[in-house]
């Protein structure tokens, strides 16, 4: 904090109990913490260099192409083949079959013998099989009326339509970004210890990353096949403008109760931040200009937010209330004051709306960097739990009142706080969430139950021996294990535990969804359902020709572009 | 012994072998550590299948048991089983981890665990708990008394069947298992196909049939996206 002014002396983190909530979860927004654009400034700091050694494509853009990366110490490629896909088999469910493109992140350079191993398992992803020198493993279908809209435009000698590209944003979107050992892939451990690859979802965003960078080649290159002479490339401000988009379901809700210990750094790292920026007497110098100027963007950012959805449609409004608010609050003498961050946060915390709160935090975090960005370095996963068996039982209910009252003021007994179940169901392992219909096996739930589990410990606690320590009562309920020892772990992490019922018949899964997206840098979230989500990444990212730019960071809130013809 | 599959990465043995331990009739917990002891396993050579799949066949066939209790027996503790079954490895490695943390400091601390239907997959899963068996000695003890040190990782699956085992402090106890990590990640983990099989079998216990009201509403998403 040395050269960043006093900081007050009582700010503090933001108590998990608001933070944790899905209403407020499902209202993130993208920081500069976020993974993308941790992994940007990294590229950028570190001259990262782009290469494209293969492009074997033909005129209806169907082949193979590899697309690499050098870091300072070692390279990646994308393997990526391109083919057709009929109209029927084109869907974003994990139940797939076919996609339009579909790509690994590989280790190194493949070389012919590991193009042609890919060429026969890639294609099937999860029926493939993938060895240690895959990171990633992903697939992506295009945006049909942006894709082909873009080739006739280009085709034609025309930059295309900017209400539409900004309508879409994309031109594939991804529907699964495999990692960790998923089929065979290296396991998270193999570069774990990379300086490159050591924060969170660092290859996956990488391989997005470079993806984004092919669909443009591709559709260029397409363009360029069916116009000839005529054909002219796209716009460089409009490649910037694209990103890659992403549907995205319920597989990533189990993933935020499997990893607690890594959730709650994510969030550690996030509010660290706030309470940084918050507690500083006196701003930076330059900061307040750039925070106004942010904010002004991010207005009109939020005003190109579409969606069809129209619970999110009316959040959006009143997240457009809230924004010009603050543009207006801010603008004047309100920050000539002591501790003016504090001021901003608490005017925003006693006036908008969550979606408005979150987005004040994404904004005050933006003028920053050189306050919070180290702490990106601290968002990387340790697994950690383990039970501790010398506790009493009388510790154990003493956590369960400090960290799970929330649990405890739920009514298990009520129909509707236990009305769902969320299980993998053996169609390819896709996660689903049902009513708990006995015809459907409830019995092989996942353990998401975390609320209700907690309620019936409890209630068992209290007929146990106060002094009896949890190793004698696991011997008797062994069915309590994994509970015991998450709690145990969460009230050495208090972030880690998401403070809701995900049971219950008003649960709302994309707000989990939400939350886990924000922190990879997404924006642009358009619920599809209240289970189900697309996403735009790296929209107005730098493109791999731009990286040595003064300012490659200054993408938190694409705008629409105005492109004369 | 068939014809092995994979190469598997870490991450899946973790995954599958969890499951398939819920799925052969252990609560969630056990599966967690038994699935720790998977991966110890892989990263030290051996195959985590051939060593678990056999006990979680005898725990889903009822052939172990899963109830047990843990009594003081003159200047020592036993765990053993309510009943005539051998004990599930799966349920006294859990019970025996949490005895050890218990006693921890304690330089008398001694342990008999009576009937153990799965020793290898005991000794790993107290090694998974514990970082290595670092101050502890874990032993077969025969019937004449005789205790031979779980320390020969070679001759492990060839003793793998229903023993007494002994856990003593030892300050001078060792990993039973050398680590070849590197190579497990390097390579992944070939594994015995048909032992993997079964472990896929239990697994599957674990999944949902598909109906078709699920699959239109379960994911929350249609089933063509041709926008």
């Amino acid at each position: 904090m040395t050269g960043f002014g006093a900081p007050s002396s009582d700010v503090g983190l933001r108590p998990p109990a608001d933070v944790m909530r899905l209403a407020r979860m499902g209202s993130s927004f993208q920081t500069r913490l976020s993974f993308m654009r941790s992994l940007i400034r990294r590229m950028g700091r570190e001259n990262w260099r782009f290469e494209r050694q293969r492009f074997d494509v033909d005129e209806d853009g169907y082949g193979v192409s590899v697309y690499v990366t050098h870091t300072p110490e070692r390279s990646y490629s994308l393997v990526i083949f391109t083919n057709e896909l009929d109209s029927d088999k084109r869907t974003d469910r994990v139940i797939a079959e076919a996609w339009d493109a579909t790509f690994n992140l590989f280790d190194g350079i493949p070389d012919d013998g590991d193009i042609e191993r890919l060429s026969v398992n890639t294609p099937k992803q999860e029926a493939g099989r993938f060895l240690p020198s895959e990171l990633v493993l992903a697939r992506a279908n295009k945006s049909l009326r942006l894709f082909e809209h873009i080739v006739s435009c280009l085709a034609d000698g025309k930059q295309p339509d900017m209400d539409l590209v900004s309508g879409v944003g994309y031109l594939m979107r991804t529907t699964a970004v495999y990692g960790s050992g998923k089929f065979g892939c290296a396991d998270r451990a193999r570069i774990a210890e990379r300086p490159e690859t050591r924060g969170a979802f660092q290859v996956e965003m990488l391989a997005v990353y470079l993806f984004r960078w092919f669909t443009i080649d591709l559709v260029e290159h397409v363009a360029r096949a069916r116009g000839k002479n005529r054909a002219v490339a796209l716009n460089d401000e409009i490649k910037r403008y694209l990103g890659i988009g992403n549907a995205t379901g319920l597989g990533m809700a189990p993933f935020l109760i499997k990893h607690p210990v890594l959730i709650h750094n994510w969030v550690n790292a996030r509010e660290t931040a706030l309470a940084r920026v918050r507690s500083l007497k006196q701003p930076i110098s330059g900061s307040v200009d750039t925070f106004r100027k942010t904010v002004k963007t991010a207005i009109r950012h939020i005003d190109e937010w579409q969606v069809d959805d129209v619970i999110q449609g009316k959040r959006i409004a009143e997240l457009q209330k809230d924004v010009a608010d603050l543009s207006e609050w801010a603008s004047g003498e309100n920050l000539d004051q002591d501790f003016p961050w504090e001021a901003i946060f608490q005017h925003a915390l006693s006036r908008y709306s969550l979606e408005g709160q979150e987005l004040t935090v994404s904004l005050l975090l933006e003028p920053h960097g050189a306050l919070v960005d180290d702490l990106a370095d601290d968002l990387c996963a340790d697994d950690g739990p383990g039970l501790d068996p010398a506790m009493t039982i009388g510790q154990v209910r003493d956590l369960i009142d400090a960290h799970y009252r929330w649990a405890l003021d739920i009514d298990f007994d009520a129909p509707s706080a236990h009305q769902n179940f969320w299980y993998y169901s053996e169609d390819k392992l896709e996660p689903r969430l049902s009513a708990r219909n006995p015809e459907y096996g409830p019995e092989m739930e996942m353990p998401l139950a975390i609320g209700r589990d907690v309620s019936e410990l409890s209630q068992a606690l209290e007929q146990s021996d106060k002094t009896q320590s949890v190793g004698r009562f696991l011997l008797r309920h062994p069915k309590f294990r994994h509970i015991i020892r998450r709690i145990q772990t969460v009230a050495r992490h208090p972030y880690a535990e998401i403070n809701d019922n995900l049971i219950d018949a008003g649960v709302r899964p994309i707000d989990m969804l939400r939350f886990k997206l924000a922190f990879f840098g997404a924006s642009k979230f358009d619920p599809k359902s209240d289970r189900w989500t697309r996403i735009c990444m790296y929209q107005g990212a730098p493109m791999p020709g731009e990286l040595a730019g003064a300012d490659i960071d200054a993408w938190a809130f694409p705008v629409k572009l105005v492109i004369s013809q | 012994m068939t014809t092995p599959f994979g190469p598997l990465s870490l991450n899946e043995i973790l995954f599958f072998i969890t499951r398939a331990t819920v799925g052969a009739g252990a609560p969630f917990g056990i599966g967690e550590d038994v699935g720790k002891a998977a991966v110890l396993l892989a990263n030290r050579g051996i195959d985590s299948a051939v060593v678990i799949a056999p006990a979680l066949q005898s725990l889903e066939a009822g052939n172990s048991s899963m109830d047990i209790e843990l009594r003081t027996d003159g200047d020592g503790s036993v765990i053993e089983a309510i009943g005539n079954k051998p004990m599930s490895a799966a349920i006294a490695a859990s019970a025996a981890s949490d005895w050890i943390q218990e006693n921890a400091g304690n330089a008398k601390a001694r342990l008999m665990v009576h009937r153990v239907d799965a020793p290898v997959l005991f000794a790993a899963v107290i090694e998974a708990l514990h970082q290595g068996h670092v101050g502890w000695r874990v032993c077969i003890s025969a019937p004449d008394g005789t205790e031979t040190a779980l320390i020969k990782e070679q001759n492990l699956l060839e003793n793998d069947a229903p023993s007494n085992i002994t856990i003593a402090a030892d300050p001078s106890a060792q990993p039973v298992f050398k680590n070849r990590q590197q190579q497990a990640l390097d390579c992944g983990v070939p594994v015995d196909s048909q032992a993997w099989q079964i472990i896929r079998d239990l697994f599957s216990r674990c999944l949902v049939p598909s109906t078709e009201e699920t699959r239109l509403t379960g994911a929350g998403a249609g089933l063509t996206d041709t926008d």
